[in-house]
C-alpha cells in the first residue's frame, strides 16, 4: 500500500516537471525608440534580461527582442509572437490601441516620467526654430501631432516647422543632428549632449512624458500576471531603465489614455460668461439706513446730591 | 431759670438796688427825717447787715411813705433773703407811687421773674434794658430767661450786655454765665464764638465736664476731624453722659463714616431710648445710606418723641420726598406749618421748595418762595430754587435777577462754591427730568461761580442735549482738563463728532477714553459698555459699520471681567447696538459682494440681538447674503426662513424677491437652471424692483442654463436659452449676453471666419467689463494668425481674474514659443 502511494507521488511530480519543461517560451518585445539607450546593444541587452526575468517567473524560457520599426513590432504582435512588451506610451497613444498596462518603468531618477527638450545647433529660443527641419524619435506615425500638440500644446500651427521627420530612436536623432541632417531634434532629456548641440531654452519647460510601459497583448492568466508583476518589481535594469514601479493597473493605464487625449489639436472654445449674483441683489439693499441709539446724554448727568 | 443764675441775679439785683444813687432822692423829701434813715439803711446794706438795713428802711417808709427810694432799698433786703414775693408786693406799692421810675420798674420786673412770673416780669425788664442796656441785673435775668426758653440769639444779646456792664465786684460770678453764653453761641450756630468762650472758661481753672463737653462740641461744630480726639477723651464718661455718643455719631456722619455713626447713635439710643435726637441721628445715617424706609421710621419716631422740635418733621419730609412721596412730604410740612418768621426755620422753606420742585410744580415754587425770599437775606438755597422755578416757568428775567441776588449773597458770604453746588444739584434734577434747556443756564452760572469737573460735565451734557455740540465740546474740554474721567472723555468724543463730523478726530478721543478705563473701577464694565455703544454709534453715523463692530471687540476684555453686563437694561442696549452694527456691517460687505463675510456678520447680529424673536429684516438680509455667498443649500435654507414674509425690500420686492431668489438659487444646482427658468417665468407680471430682480434673475438663470447646455455641447439648446436670456427685461448682464452671443457665433468657425475683425472689435470693447471676453479674444487672434496678440489677450484675462480652467495651459503653450527667453 505504502509502495503504491510513493509510486503515485513520484509519477505526479514527474508529470508536473515535465509540463513545465515543455511549455512555450516567452518573448518580451521592446519598442521604445524614445528611450535614450546609449546604443542598440544596450537596448538589446535590457530586452533580453527582462525577457529572462519574466520567463523565469513563469517557469518558461524567456527572451527579449528589440523592434526598430513600428510596423515590425505591430506585425509581431499581430502574429502573437510576443505577449509582453515594453513600449513607448506615445506609440500606444498615437496608435490608438489600448493594451493592458501592467507596469511603468523607472528612469535613473526613479521617476516614471522624463522631461523632453528641443536640441539644436543654433537658436536661443523656440520661436527661432520656425521654418526649421526637426527630427523626432519614431512613434510609428503621428509624430507631427506629437510635437505640435503633445509637446507644444497646440501653441503653434502645423506650418510652424518646415518639416518634422522621424529618426529610428533618440540616439539616432541626436547623431543625425550632429551630422547636420536636421536643424533640431526633440528628444527626452538624458545625459550630456554631443559637442555643438545644445538644448533650446524653453519657459515654461516642455511637459514631461511617461517612460516606456510594460503591456500585455492578448490573454494571460491572472496567476501568470501576478508572477510577471512580482518579477518586474524585482527587476534590476540598466542606466536608462533602472526597473519598474510597483504595478497599479488603473494608474498605469491612465497614463496612456491621458497622453492619447493630447494628440488631437486642442479645440479652443471660450468660456461662457454669467453675471455675478451680486448684481442681482444689490438693488434690494438700496436706501437702507442704520443708526445706533446712543445712551441719552442726560443719563450721564451727575446724580443730584441726596439731602 | 438755671439754678446757677439765681444767686448771681439776686446778688446783682441787691447790688443794683443798693447803688441807687443819693441824687435820686426826691428833693421835696431832702430834709425829711426819713432821709437819714435811708442813708442808714443803705449803709447797712453795703455792710450786708440785712436786719439793720430792714429796720432803718422800714422806719424811713413809716416816716415818709412817699419816699420811693426807701422802697427800692428795702426790697434789696428781700432780694438778699430771696423773699421775692415780698419784694413784688413792696415794689407794687412803690410802682403805685412812681409808675415811671426806672429803678422801681427794674426792681419789680426782677422780682417778678425771680418769683417765677416771667410773663409779667420779662416785659418790664425788656422795657428797662431798651431804655438803658447798662442795667446788667436786668440783662442777666433776661439772658437766663431766654437761654431757658431756647431763644439763643436773645440770650446772647442779654448776656453780652451783662458782661459789658456788670461791675467788677461780680466778676467772680462770671463762670456759669459765660458757660451759658457759650452754650447759647453754640446752639445759635456761632461755633467759633462758643469755642472761644468755652476755652476762656477752661483756661480759668480746672475745666469741669460741661466745659470739656462744650469745647469738644464747639470744635465738632467747626471741624469734626479735629474734634474726634476730644470726643474720644470723653468716652470714659459717656456712660454717664451719653450725649457724647450722640455728638461723636453726628461727627462720624459728617465724615461719611456711617458705620460709626450708626453704632454711636444706637448706643446713645440704648442709654436714652426716648431721645428724639438719637432717633434723628439714626435716621440721618439711614438717609445717607439710601435706606429711606428705615430713615422714615426713625424720623417719625423722633417727631413723635419731640413734637416741639421743627427739625424732625422737616427731615421726615425730606425723606418722604426722596421716597417719591412728594404729596406726603408736603403734608408733613403743611401740618407743621411755616415758621412764625421765615428766618426762624429756613430749613422748612428750603424743604418746601425742594418738595415743590420735585413735584414739578414750578408755579407753586414761585408762589410760595417769592413772598419770603426777602426774609431770608442770607439764603442762596432759597434763591437757587426760586430762580430755577422762575426759569422753568418762563420767567427768565426774574430768574436772572434772583440768581444775581444769590450770587451777590454768595460772594459776600464767600459761599460761591456752596451756591454753585446748589445750582448744580437743581440743574442735575432738571437734566434727569429731561429739561436741559432750564438746566443749561443754571449750570453756566454754577460754572462761573465755582468751576468743577462735575459742574462742567453736566453743563456739557446740557449743551449736548439742547443740540449745541460746539459749546458742549468747549465745556467738556475744560472738564477734562480738571479731571479726565472716562465718561467725560466719552461725551467729549461724542460732542466732537456731532460738531465736526470728523470721525478720525473722534476716534482719537474715544481712544483716550478707553485708555483711562481702569478695570478695577467698580463701574468698569458698565463704562466699557457705554463707551462701546457710543463709539459704535459714531462709527456707524460716520459710515464705517465695520469699525462700529470693532468698537465692541476692543472692549471685550472688560466684559470678560464681569458677567453682569449680560443682564440688565444696559446689557440689552449693548446687545441691540452690537446687533445693529453687525447688521449694517453685513450689508456693507454684501454690497461689496462678499456674501460669505456678510453671512457671518448677519448671523452674529441675530445672535447678539436681545429679542426672543429674530429680527425679520436681518433674516431677509441673511437670505440675500447666503444667495450671494454662493452656497445654495445655505441660501435655500435662509430663504425658506423668510418665505411668504414681508422683507424690508422696496415693494413689491418685499414679497416677491424671496420666491425669485429661491428659483434663482435652485438654478445654481447643476442642470437645474432649465427648471428654475420655468418657475421664474411663472412669476412674470410683477413691476418695480421685483420686475427688475425677476428680469435679472431670468437673464442670469437663462445664461446659467445656456452655460450648462454649452458645456454639454448642445448648441441648439444653448441658443434657445440664450434667446430667453435676451428677452429678459433687464440691463443687467447685457455685456455678458453680448459676449456669449459672440462666443456662440465663434463656435461655427466656417461661418464666423469672415467676421473675425468685427468680433475682435466687439470683444475688445467688452473686455474691460467681461474678463471672459479676453479668453475668446485670444482665440480669435490665434485664429487670425497673431499668436503674440493671442498670448497678450490671455495674459490680460489672467490679470483680470478669469478663472477659465484652460487659460494657464494656453498661456504656457504660447509662452514656450513667444514668451521672453528664460
Amino acid at each position: 500500500m505504502i509502495r503504491l502511494a510513493i509510486a503515485a507521488c513520484v509519477a505526479w511530480l514527474a508529470g508536473a516537471l515535465g509540463s513545465a519543461a515543455h511549455a512555450s517560451p516567452i518573448t518580451v518585445g521592446l519598442f521604445a525608440p524614445s528611450a535614450p539607450f546609449p546604443s542598440t546593444a544596450a537596448r538589446v541587452e535590457l530586452a533580453n534580461r527582462l525577457g529572462e526575468a519574466i520567463g523565469k517567473a513563469l517557469n518558461v524560457t524567456g527572451s527579449g527582442r528589440v523592434y526598430a520599426r513600428a510596423a515590425d513590432f505591430a506585425t509581431a504582435v499581430k502574429r502573437g509572437e510576443i505577449t509582453l512588451a515594453l513600449v513607448d506610451p506615445a506609440y500606444l497613444a498615437g496608435a490608438g490601441v489600448d493594451p493592458m498596462v501592467i507596469a511603468a518603468s523607472l528612469a535613473a531618477d526613479r521617476k516614471t516620467v522624463r522631461a523632453w527638450q528641443f536640441v539644436a545647433r543654433d537658436g536661443a529660443k523656440l520661436a527661432e526654430l520656425a521654418g526649421k527641419h526637426v527630427l523626432v524619435p519614431s512613434l510609428g506615425g503621428r509624430e507631427q501631432d506629437f510635437v505640435i500638440n503633445v509637446l507644444l500644446g497646440g501653441g503653434v500651427g502645423r506650418e510652424f516647422f518646415a518639416r518634422i521627420e522621424v529618426a529610428p530612436d533618440t540616439a539616432s536623432a541626436i547623431a543625425a543632428l550632429g551630422l547636420g541632417k536636421a536643424d533640431a531634434a526633440v528628444v527626452p532629456v538624458a545625459g550630456e549632449l554631443p559637442p555643438g548641440i545644445h538644448a533650446v531654452p524653453v519657459l515654461p519647460a516642455l511637459p514631461a512624458l511617461p517612460n516606456p510601459v510594460l503591456v500585455v497583448y492578448g490573454a494571460m492568466a491572472e496567476v501568470a500576471l501576478g508572477a510577471v508583476r512580482d518579477a518586474v518589481t524585482r527587476f534590476q535594469g540598466d542606466a536608462t531603465i533602472v526597473g519598474f514601479r510597483d504595478p497599479d493597473d488603473e494608474r498605469d493605464a491612465r497614463v496612456v489614455r491621458d497622453l492619447a487625449s493630447r494628440f488631437s489639436p486642442p479645440v479652443k472654445r471660450g468660456p461662457f460668461a454669467v453675471p455675478t449674483v451680486r448684481l442681482v441683489v444689490g438693488d434690494l439693499l438700496e436706501g437702507r439706513r442704520f443708526a445706533i441709539e446712543r445712551t441719552p446724554v442726560t443719563a450721564f448727568a451727575t446724580a443730584p446730591t441726596t439731602r | 431759670m438755671s439754678r446757677s443764675a439765681i444767686p448771681t441775679s439776686t446778688l446783682a439785683l441787691a447790688l443794683a438796688l443798693a447803688r441807687v444813687p443819693a441824687h435820686a432822692q426826691r428833693p421835696a423829701q431832702g430834709d425829711d427825717d426819713s432821709a437819714a434813715l435811708v442813708d442808714e439803711g443803705r449803709a447797712a446794706l453795703k455792710r450786708r447787715a440785712l436786719d439793720d438795713a430792714a429796720s432803718a428802711l422800714d422806719q424811713a417808709i413809716a416816716l415818709n411813705p412817699r419816699r420811693v427810694e426807701a422802697y427800692v432799698l428795702r426790697s434789696a433786703v428781700y432780694a438778699e433773703r430771696k423773699q421775692y414775693q415780698e419784694g413784688v408786693r413792696l415794689m407794687r406799692r412803690a410802682q403805685a407811687l412812681a409808675p415811671a421810675d426806672e429803678d422801681v420798674v427794674a426792681a419789680l420786673g426782677s422780682y417778678l421773674v425771680l418769683s417765677g412770673d416771667t410773663g409779667a416780669g420779662v416785659p418790664l425788664l425788656e422795657q428797662v434794658v431798651a431804655k438803658d442796656p447798662a442795667r446788667y441785673g436786668a440783662e442777666l435775668l433776661l439772658g437766663h430767661h431766654w437761654y431757658a426758653a431756647g431763644k439763643w440769639a436773645d440770650a446772647i444779646t442779654a448776656f453780652e450786655a451783662y458782661f459789658a456792664h456788670r461791675p467788677r465786684d461780680l466778676a467772680s460770678e462770671d463762670r456759669p454765665h459765660r458757660i451759658d453764653l457759650a452754650d447759647a453761641y453754640l446752639r445759635d450756630r456761632q461755633a467759633h464764638k462758643a469755642l472761644a468762650v468755652f476755652r476762656h472758661v477752661a483756661g480759668e481753672g480746672t475745666p469741669d465736664l460741661r466745659v470739656r463737653f462744650g469745647v469738644a462740641w464747639a470744635t465738632a461744630a467747626i471741624d469734626c476731624r479735629s474734634a474726634q480726639p476730644l470726643l474720644r477723651e470723653l468716652e470714659p464718661v459717656a456712660d454717664a453722659h451719653p450725649e457724647a455718643w450722640l455728638v461723636e455719631g453726628q461727627c462720624a456722619l459728617a465724615l461719611d463714616d456711617t458705620v460709626t455713626a450708626l453704632e454711636r447713635g444706637q448706643r446713645y439710643l440704648h442709654a436714652r431710648p426716648g431721645a428724639a435726637s438719637g432717633h434723628a441721628l439714626v435716621g440721618e445715617v439711614y438717609a445717607s445710606r439710601g435706606n429711606l424706609v428705615e430713615a422714615r421710621h426713625a424720623f417719625e419716631t423722633a417727631r413723635a418723641l419731640d413734637p416741639r422740635r421743627r427739625r424732625w418733621p422737616v427731615r421726615l419730609a425730606a425723606v418722604l420726598r426722596r421716597l417719591g412721596d412728594a404729596s406726603g412730604a408736603l403734608a408733613v410740612l403743611e401740618t407743621l406749618g411755616p415758621p412764625t418768621s421765615a428766618a426762624g426755620d429756613a430749613d422748612w422753606w428750603i424743604e418746601l421748595g425742594r418738595i415743590l420742585i420735585a413735584s414739578g410744580d414750578g408755579q407753586a415754587v414761585v408762589a410760595r418762595l417769592t413772598p419770603i425770599v426777602a426774609e431770608l437775606p442770607a439764603s442762596t438755597a432759597i434763591r437757587a430754587m426760586l430762580g430755577a422755578a422762575q426759569l422753568a416757568t418762563g420767567q427768565a428775567e426774574a430768574a436772572a435777577r434772583t440768581f444775581l441776588d444769590a450770587e451777590a449773597i454768595a460772594r459776600t458770604r464767600r459761599t460761591e462754591s456752596r451756591f454753585a453746588d446748589e445750582l448744580a444739584t437743581l440743574a442735575g434734577a432738571r437734566l434727569a427730568a429731561g429739561d436741559a434747556a432750564v438746566a443749561e443756564p443754571m449750570l453756566a452760572r454754577a460754572a462761573g461761580l465755582a468751576e468743577s469737573a462735575a459742574i462742567l460735565r453736566d453743563l456739557g451734557i446740557a449743551r449736548l442735549a439742547i443740540h449745541r455740540p460746539g459749546d458742549a465740546l468747549t465745556t467738556l474740554d475744560r472738564a477734562i482738563a480738571l479731571e479726565p474721567a472716562p465718561i467725560t472723555l466719552l461725551l467729549d468724543a461724542r460732542a466732537f463728532f456731532l460738531f465736526t463730523g470728523d470721525i478720525a478726530g473722534a476716534r482719537q478721543r474715544y481712544d483716550r477714553a478707553e485708555a483711562t478705563l481702569d478695570p478695577r473701577h467698580p463701574d468698569a464694565v458698565e463704562l466699557a459698555a457705554e463707551l462701546a455703544i457710543d463709539r459704535a454709534a459714531s462709527e456707524l453715523a460716520g459710515g464705517d459699520p465695520a469699525r462700529a463692530v470693532t468698537a465692541f471687540e476692543r472692549l471685550e476684555r472688560f466684559e470678560k471681567l464681569a458677567k453682569r453686563v449680560t443682564a440688565g437694561s444696559l446689557a440689552a442696549r449693548r446687545r441691540a447696538a452690537l446687533a445693529q452694527a453687525q447688521h449694517a456691517a453685513g450689508l456693507a460687505v454684501l454690497r461689496a459682494g462678499d456674501g460669505g463675510k456678510a453671512v457671518e456678520l448677519l448671523t452674529s447680529s441675530l445672535q447678539a440681538a436681545p429679542a426672543d424673536t429674530p429680527d425679520l429684516a436681518t433674516l431677509c438680509d441673511l437670505a440675500l447674503a447666503a444667495v450671494v455667498s454662493g452656497d445654495p443649500p445655505a441660501a435655500l435654507k435662509a430663504l425658506a426662513a423668510v418665505k411668504r414674509q414681508r422683507c424690508p425690500f422696496p415693494a413689491p420686492a418685499d414679497l416677491q424677491a424671496v420666491p425669485i431668489l429661491i428659483a434663482f438659487t435652485e438654478a445654481l444646482h447643476p442642470r437645474q437652471a432649465g427648471r428654475s427658468l420655468e418657475q421664474l417665468t411663472a412669476l412674470a407680471g410683477t413691476h418695480g424692483l421685483a420686475a427688475v430682480l425677476l428680469g435679472t434673475a431670468m437673464r442670469v438663470v437663462a445664461l446659467e442654463a445656456a452655460d450648462d447646455a454649452y458645456r454639454a455641447g448642445d448648441l441648439a439648446k444653448t441658443r434657445a436659452f440664450m434667446a430667453t436670456a435676451k428677452r429678459a427685461n433687464t440691463r443687467i448682464g447685457s455685456d455678458e449676453l453680448t459676449y456669449d452671443l459672440t462666443l456662440l457665433d465663434l463656435v461655427d468657425e466656417a461661418r464666423f471666419d469672415g467676421k473675425l475683425d468685427a468680433a475682435i472689435a466687439t470683444l475688445e470693447r467688452l473686455a474691460p467689463k467681461v474678463p471672459e471676453a479676453l479668453v475668446t479674444l485670444g482665440i480669435l487672434y490665434e485664429r487670425k494668425g497673431l499668436p503674440e496678440k493671442a498670448l497678450e489677450a490671455w495674459r490680460r484675462a489672467r490679470k483680470a481674474g478669469s478663472r477659465f480652467a484652460m487659460l494657464a495651459e494656453w498661456i504656457a503653450a504660447k509662452e514656450r514659443i513667444y514668451g521672453e527667453p528664460p
